[in-house]
């Protein structure tokens, strides 16, 4: 199953949770683009995740929704 | 205003336990970055990055000298000839 997961955040200090939560799960994430705006004070990630199972994308989402002030976005293509 | 350049820098990834330490030091300059992509090759073995950064010719090849440090770490950048006046 292949997933893109758009995740927003509000403050740039928060980059480095979902940074870590991203790291654990390294091994499902084919690719990531990440476009700061300082003036808006907003960080846009987009990510692609490859997964065998639900289990896999449902605990990466998981770990994502436990970080306050984080928009997530989620697709299975 | 500052006068700085445009870059874009391209790493190449290796050593997959270095990636968090690539990661923390993307973290650590964000503010002089711009956007950043990056794909994992080769069944996850390899990584290649590629990020826009502006900044002065010291800041970029702080960044780039850093990255370069790290062990299975690759980089090379690209910059502009003009500087960019940039407040």
């Amino acid at each position: 199953m292949i997933h893109t997961i758009t995740i927003v955040l509000n403050s740039v200090n928060l980059s480095t949770e979902v940074n870590s939560a991203l790291h654990s799960h390294s091994d499902i994430i084919i690719g990531r683009m990440g476009i700061p705006l300082h003036n808006e004070n907003t960080f846009i990630l987009t990510i692609v995740v490859k997964t065998a199972s639900e289990r896999e994308i449902n605990n990466l989402l998981s770990d994502l929704s436990r970080i306050e002030k984080v928009k997530i976005a989620h697709l299975t293509i | 205003m500052r006068k700085d350049r445009l870059s874009i820098i391209g790493i190449f990834v290796y050593n997959i336990e270095v990636a968090g330490k690539v990661n923390q030091l993307l973290n650590q300059y964000s503010s002089k970055i711009k956007g950043r992509l990056g794909i994992r090759l080769n069944s996850d073995k390899i990584s290649v990055i590629s990020v826009i950064f502006i900044g002065s010719t010291d800041e970029i090849g702080a960044f780039t000298g850093k990255l370069g440090q790290l062990k299975g770490v690759e980089v090379k950048s690209l910059l502009s000839k003009e500087a960019v006046i940039y407040d």
